[in-house]
C-alpha cells in the first residue's frame, strides 16, 4: 500500500523531515502528507527503506547466484568434462582456456552491472531517504 | 643456464633494499600523521577509491598468486589456471553482499558488524578467535614463502630470512599503521602489475604478441594435455569444495574486510572493489602468459630442479628473458608482495586483539585513544614475534596449501556470521557464537583429518575425512548451526534492533 503510493506520487519538491517526524509541527505534517503520501513521513520512510533493502538484497543475491552458477559449472566441467575442455578450437586455444578467460570476464561484467545499478539507482534512493525526501 | 638461485644476486639485493628503503620512507612520513586510533586502523578514513582499489589488490595478490600460480601453470598447464580463476570469483560476492554494509556498520574490524545488534563480549571473543585463526594460517604461508625466496635468491639462511621479513613488517605497521600499510600496498600493487606486465610482454615478444602462438608452442612441446584439465583436480567433490572455499573465503578475510573502513563512504567502498577486481583479474590473465612462458622458455625440468613446487618459475623466466638485472627486479617485486601482505595481515590481527579483545572485552569499551593505540602497538609486536616463530616452525610447508586452508577457515568462520548478522532478522548472539566457533573448529578438525595431513604428512594408510578441502561441509554447517541455534534461543533485543541496523546498513551513520 505505502509502496504503491510512493511509486505513484513522485513530487520533485524536497521536503525536510529533519529526522524525527514525531516532533514535526501539525502544519508541517499536513504539508508533507498532501505532497508526498497519506502515510506519515516516518512510515513512508520505513517503507521506502524496506523496499530499498529488498531491492539491494535481490540484486546482490541474484548476481552472487549467477557468479556461483558460472563457477560451479566451470568446476563441474573440469571434473567431468575433461575431454570437452581439452578440445582445441584453433591451435593454442582449447575450450578450457577460452572458458577460463570467459569466467574472469564474467566476474568483471557482474561487478560492472552492480556498480552501474548502485551508482544510478541505489545512491539516489539512499540520499532521498536520508534527506527525508521520499519518492 | 643459470647460477643465480641459491647464490647472492647483487641487483636483486639492490632492488630489495631500494624497495625497503622507499617503503620505510613512506612509513616515516605516515608515522608523523598517525596520531589517533582512527589514523592507526583506518588511515583517518581518507583513502580514495582508486587508492583503496590498488591497496585491496595489493593485500590480495600474495606470494601464492605470483609465485605459486605461475609455478603451477608452468608444471601442470591448464590446472594451474583453476586457482587464478578461483581467486577472482570471490570478488563479486564481496561487492554485492559485503563491502557497502561493512563500511556503514563497522569501525575497525568485521566483529563490529557481527556485534552491531548482538551482545558485544561473546561475539567479539568468537570473532577474534575465527579471525586470528585465518590470519595465523595466512601469515605462516607468507613467512614460509618469504623465507624460501630469500634463501634461494640471496643465499641467506631460511631462519635469517624469516626474521628479516618479520622485523621490516613490524616497522611498517608499528610506526606507520594503516596509512603506511595502505601506501606500501599501493606501491607493491603497481610494482607487481607492471613487473608481471613487462615480463608477459617480453615473453609475448617472442611470439609476435600472440598468446595463442605461445599456448600452441607449449602444446607442441609438452603435449596437448597441457591445455586440458589433468591430474591436479581429480576428485570432483573435492574440486567443488575447494572452489566454494576460494569463492566465499575472500568475503571472510579479516585484512581484506578491514580495508573497507579506510574509505569515507559506501560509494567509495563499492567503486574501490571494481578497481581492485579489474587489477586482480588483469594480473591473473598475466599469469596465463607467465606460466606457459616459463613452461616453454625455462622448461619444466629446469624449474623443478630449482624447486619441486615450481615456486621459482616466474623469477627463472625473468632471468631467461631479461637477464640478471630483470631477475633482480622481479625478485624485489616478489619480496615487496610478501612484505606488504604480511603487513596487512598483522594490522588486521592487531585490530582483533586490541580493539575486539582488549578495548571491548577486557576494558568494556572504556579505553581512551592513547591506551588503544598503545595496546594496538603491543599487539603488533606480539604478532610479529609469533609469526616469526610460526614461520620457522612451519618451514617446508606448501605455501598454496596453507593459503587454501586460510580461505576455507575464513569462509566457514567469518562469512556466515557476517552475512546472517546483516540480513537475517532472527539472528542471535548464541547463533553467531555457535556459527563462528563451529565453523572454525569444523574447518580445522576436517583439515586435520584430511588426506593431506593424515596420509601425506602423518603417513597413515587412510584418512577419516576423504576431502582435502573442508569447505563443502564446514561452510553449510556453519550456516545451519547459526540458523538453528538462533531459532532455538531467540533474542528479543537483537530482533528489536534489526530496523536500526538495516537503516544504518543502507544510510550510513547519521548525525
Amino acid at each position: 500500500m505505502a509502496i504503491c503510493a510512493l511509486r505513484l506520487v513522485r513530487p520533485r519538491t524536497i521536503i525536510r523531515a529533519d529526522g524525527d517526524a514525531a516532533v514535526a509541527t501539525a502544519g508541517e505534517h499536513a504539508r508533507m502528507s498532501t505532497n508526498v503520501t497519506h502515510e506519515s513521513p516516518q512510515a513512508a520512510n520505513h517503507a521506502a527503506l524496506a523496499a530499498l533493502a529488498l531491492a539491494r538484497w535481490r540484486i546482490g543475491l541474484g548476481l552472487t547466484a549467477v557468479m556461483t552458477a558460472i563457477y560451479v559449472v566451470f568446476i563441474l566441467l573440469i571434473a567431468y568434462g575433461k575431454a570437452f575442455l581439452g578440445t582445441v578450437i584453433v591451435p593454442g586455444l582449447s575450450i578450457g582456456i577460452a572458458l577460463g578467460v570467459l569466467v574472469i570476464l564474467s566476474a568483471w561484467a557482474l561487478i560492472l552491472i552492480y556498480v552501474r545499478w548502485a551508482n544510478a539507482h541505489y545512491d539516489h534512493r539512499v540520499a532521498a531517504i536520508r534527506d527525508g525526501r521520499v519518492r | 643456464m643459470n647460477g643465480a638461485a641459491g647464490e647472492p644476486n647483487l641487483i636483486a639485493m639492490i632492488g630489495f633494499f631500494v624497495f625497503i628503503a622507499a617503503s620505510l620512507g613512506i612509513t616515516w612520513v605516515a608515522a608523523r600523521r598517525t596520531k589517533t586510533t582512527e589514523d592507526f586502523y583506518t588511515a583517518g578514513r581518507s583513502v580514495t577509491a582508486w587508492q583503496n582499489g590498488l591497496a585491496l589488490a595489493g593485500d590480495y595478490m600474495s606470494a601464492a598468486s605470483f609465485l605459486g600460480i605461475a609455478g603451477l601453470v608452468a608444471l601442470s598447464g591448464f590446472d594451474g589456471l583453476i586457482y587464478s580463476i578461483g581467486f577472482l570469483v570471490g570478488w563479486p560476492v564481496v561487492l554485492c553482499l559485503i563491502a557497502e554494509p561493512l563500511r556503514n556498520l563497522g569501525r575497525y574490524t568485521f566483529a563490529d558488524v557481527v556485534a552491531f545488534r548482538l551482545k558485544q563480549r561473546p561475539v567479539r571473543v568468537a570473532s577474534a578467535f575465527g579471525g586470528l585463526a585465518v590470519i595465523a594460517f595466512y601469515l605462516i604461508a607468507q613467512m614460509v614463502g618469504a623465507g624460501n625466496l630469500i634463501r634461494l635468491l640471496f643465499g641467506l639462511s631460511y631462519e635469517t630470512a624469516v626474521v628479516i621479513v618479520g622485523i621490516v613488517m613490524l616497522a611498517y605497521v608499528l610506526f606507520g599503521g594503516m596509512l603506511a600499510t595502505t601506501w606500501v600496498q599501493i606501491v607493491k600493487a603497481v610494482l607487481l602489475m607492471s613487473g608481471a606486465a613487462l615480463l608477459a610482454l617480453m615473453v609475448l615478444a617472442r611470439y609476435s604478441f600472440n598468446p595463442l602462438a605461445l599456448f600452441a608452442d607449449a602444446a607442441a612441446r609438452f603435449g596437448p594435455s597441457v591445455l586440458a584439465p589433468g591430474r591436479l583436480v581429480s576428485d570432483p567433490i573435492d574440486a567443488i569444495s575447494l572452489g566454494i572455499a576460494l569463492m566465499f573465503g575472500t568475503a571472510g578475510l579479516p585484512h581484506i574486510l578491514m580495508r573497507f573502513y579506510t574509505v569515507p563512504d559506501a560509494r567509495t567502498a563499492r567503486v574501490s572493489v571494481a578497481y581492485a577486481t579489474a587489477a586482480i583479474g588483469l594480473f591473473y590473465l598475466f599469469t596465463f602468459i607467465l606460466g606457459f612462458g616459463a613452461m616453454v622458455i625455462v622448461g619444466q625440468d629446469a624449474i623443478r630442479a630449482i624447486d619441486a613446487g615450481g615456486n621459482m618459475a616466474a623469477p627463472l623466466l625473468a632471468e631467461a628473458v631479461g637477464g640478471q638485472a630483470f631477475l633482480g627486479f622481479i625478485a624485489a617485486v616478489a619480496f615487496a608482495t610478501i612484505l606488504a601482505v604480511v603487513a596487512g595481515l598483522t594490522l588486521a590481527g592487531a585490530a582483533a586483539l586490541s580493539h575486539d579483545i582488549w578495548v571491548n572485552v577486557v576494558r568494556d569499551g572504556h579505553a581512551d585513544g592513547r591506551e588503544q593505540l598503545l595496546v594496538a602497538r603491543g599487539a603488533t609486536i606480539l604478532l610479529a614475534v609469533v609469526s616469526i616463530a610460526l614461520g620457522i616452525v612451519f618451514k617446508g610447508q606448501n605455501v598454496a596449501y596453507m593459503v587454501g586452508l586460510a580461505f576455507a577457515i575464513a569462509a566457514s568462520a567469518n562469512f556466515p556470521a557476517l552475512l546472517l548478522s546483516m540480513f537475517w532478522k532472527p539472528f542471535t548472539t548464541a547463533g553467531a557464537v555457535a556459527s563462528i566457533v563451529v565453523g572454525t573448529t569444523a574447518a580445522l578438525v576436517l583439515i586435520y583429518l584430511s588426506p593431506t595431513i593424515q596420509v601425506d604428512m602423518l603417513k597413515q594408510p587412510s584418512a577419516l575425512f576423504p576431502l582435502r578441502n573442508p569447505g563443502i561441509v564446514s561452510i553449510p554447517l556453519s550456516f545451519a548451526v547459526g540458523i538453528v541455534v538462533s531459532l532455538l534461543v531467540p533474542e528479543a533485543e537483537s530482533a528489536r534492533k534489526f530496523a536500526a541496523t538495516e537503516r544504518q546498513l543502507h544510510l550510513g551513520e547519521e548525525a
